[in-house]
């Protein structure tokens, strides 16, 4: 099942990569999880995003992507299926039955230049000549949108105001692309699309305590077991800076396809101070002592995986193309 | 089932389209999946723009005018207590805004006299008047609506079915611009009419075909207001801090919402009828 992250410039994709790298690892290798997750990246890929995190680990942020230089990430994720126990061994040592439903990630830009270009085709979504890759955003099944927290702001008439709001078109026009694309599609579950928002740099927002206090929000997000609560927190952000795009999300269904099932993930990073002053990412020492590692919203990003789980089983996965978890 | 927007230049079309797209907007997050809306990317793209400008408290740019742009509108249909209880998929009935700006020039011929044959007008002026709702936008602070009243008089001789039709007063805060229109807008819908049917008498003439209920649905009354503030000696929109904390227009939501709402009784009863 396809997944694209979507994010703009410098909103945090990278250092999103980077923990979620470190994320999965630990996920992985959690003895609860043997067996029932699996990860899997291209070389080029597993180096990016290792060396992003120790980038992060050594007191470093990422720097800004510009347009073309940017590496292709693609990932996956692999849940054992419900009723794979039953497939006999032999039978899934010689790669007849896959007990994984799998979910391919890919990374894009959403650039205003790539949202123009294809608006601007004669027959929008339907045209032949739309390139590969956005071929493959518009056939994603699960759109993780990621959005800068830090951007937020109650200014208007400034600059941050007005990057926050242009964000927003960008991915309302991007979600009603996907709606036109997809409503053609015969098959109900080929028209439900699954969001998830990701709010990135959230650390930033915590500092701007009056402005959550005045939409009557608590300076940290409720805890994953609160998801009445986290609806509420992240509906209040998305309904007062990103209004567009969950309006156009709720309106899809007026093209018969539903992103009515939203999911929202905070994404912070504990900061503090080198000797010139500047705040590079905070280390912890890990709980086994055997080293440090990045103080970031690591259950977050465990409900992220987990969350791909739920879809996963949702909407398993007929497209064969993760042939390495058979072995 | 399609809105037809008609107004003369200077009408606050561009204003009109915007603040339906604020309201739209924040219709929908209040409104728990009872309202939806729904554009293609093409639309947004240009709609979203303008929305944009004024939320960053500039006019809208005349860049909407000339555009056939549209958008749907949801609203979710009534539905008995059994079958709510039983799980009954909810269904939604859909009005189209189309929005065709009209100049002054397309509608001419019907300002000045009565038409006989409608082959006579522009193709775009013919074709808003297959719609079933016909939307004006009014400048309040225009005294002589004569023109107007004959414009709505031809246009409901030649149409096709019985219009529904609507009526939206535009101004700002600014006292010039009112027409007279209390500060308070009126939102009870028998005040609102009343309100617009008086000034429509006293300025249109007796426009005997708005008022002949064999012939029209309507006219219903709404009033568009832009609160504005001054910059550099010029009125620009005004920006309110809203509950929440952040900057939204300050405008007449009220009636905006009372407008949707009004739509979406015409859509359920449309969808009924067909």
């Amino acid at each position: 099942m396809p997944a694209a992250i979507l994010g703009d410039r410098a909103c945090g994709k990278t250092t999103f990569l980077a923990l979620l790298y470190s994320s999965q690892i630990k996920y992985s290798n959690d003895p609860e999880n043997a067996d029932r997750f699996k990860f899997f990246a291209s070389p080029s890929t597993v180096n990016f995003m290792g060396d992003m995190y120790n980038h992060l680990k050594g007191g470093g942020w990422p720097d800004a992507t510009a347009k073309g230089q940017r590496t292709k990430v693609d990932f996956l994720f692999g849940f054992r299926r419900f009723g794979a126990a039953m497939i006999p061994s032999w039978v899934e040592n010689r790669g007849w039955a896959n007990p994984y439903n799998t979910i391919k990630f890919s990374v894009y830009d959403v650039a205003g230049e790539d949202v123009n270009d294809l608006v601007r085709t004669p027959d929008g979504v339907m045209d032949d000549d739309i390139p590969e890759e956005i071929h493959e955003l518009l056939e994603s099944r699960v759109l993780v949108i990621l959005v800068d927290t830090s951007r937020i702001t109650a200014k208007p008439r400034s600059k941050p105001f007005m990057a926050m709001m242009d964000y927003d078109t960008k991915t309302a026009t991007l979600i009603s692309l996907i709606a036109e694309y997809n409503s053609k599609k015969t098959d109900p579950a080929q028209r439900t699309i699954y969001p998830v928002f990701v709010f990135t740099k959230f650390d930033v927002l915590m500092q701007k305590k009056k402005l959550l206090e005045s939409m009557k929000l608590t300076e940290t997000y409720p805890e994953m077991k609160e998801q009445e609560k986290r609806l509420h927190y992240a509906e209040t952000l998305l309904r007062n800076f990103y209004g567009q795009t969950l309006a156009l999300l709720r309106g899809g269904k007026l093209k018969n396809v539903s992103f009515d099932d939203s999911a929202y993930y905070f994404s912070e990073v504990g900061v503090e101070f080198n000797d010139d002053g500047i705040p590079i990412p905070s280390l912890h020492v890990m709980k086994d002592g055997a080293g440090h590692e990045i103080t970031y919203s690591h259950p977050e990003y465990v409900g992220f995986i987990d969350h791909f789980r739920k879809i996963a089983n949702k909407m398993p996965d007929d497209i064969k193309d993760a042939q390495e978890f058979n072995k | 089932m399609a809105v037809a927007v008609i107004g003369d230049e200077g009408s606050g079309k561009s204003i009109f389209i915007t603040l339906m797209y604020a309201t739209q907007i924040r219709y929908t997050a209040g409104s728990d999946g009872d309202f939806r809306f729904f554009a293609s990317p093409k639309d947004l793209q240009v709609i979203s723009k303008e929305y944009n400008r004024m939320r960053m408290g500039s006019w809208p740019s005349d860049e909407l005018l000339g555009k056939d742009i549209r958008y749907s509108c949801g609203f979710r249909m009534k539905q008995s207590t059994l079958k709510r209880l039983f799980g009954s998929r909810q269904k939604h009935v859909e009005i189209e805004f189309r929005v065709l700006a009209t100049s002054s020039s397309e509608f001419e011929p019907m300002k000045t006299g009565e038409i006989d044959d409608i082959a006579n007008i522009p193709a775009r002026a013919q074709e808003m008047i297959q719609e079933p709702i016909w939307l004006f936008l009014v400048e309040a602070s225009r005294n002589d609506l004569k023109p107007w009243g004959r414009l709505v008089s031809n246009m409901i001789g030649h149409a096709p079915s019985k219009p529904q039709i609507i009526v939206m007063f535009t101004m700002t805060d600014k006292a010039n611009t009112r027409g007279g229109i209390p500060k308070r807008l009126p939102l009870d819908r028998k005040v609102r009419n009343e309100l617009g049917r008086s000034l429509i008498n006293k300025r249109a003439g007796e426009v005997s075909r708005l008022w002949d209920r064999e012939r029209v649905y309507g006219p219903e009354i709404f009033f568009s207001e832009v609160q504005t503030t001054d910059q550099k000696g010029k009125p620009v929109p005004k920006l309110d801090r809203n509950e929440s904390g952040s900057f939204e227009m300050a405008y007449s939501y009220d009636q905006y919402q009372a407008l949707l709402g009004h739509l979406g009784d015409i859509a359920r009863v449309l969808d009924q009828n067909v």
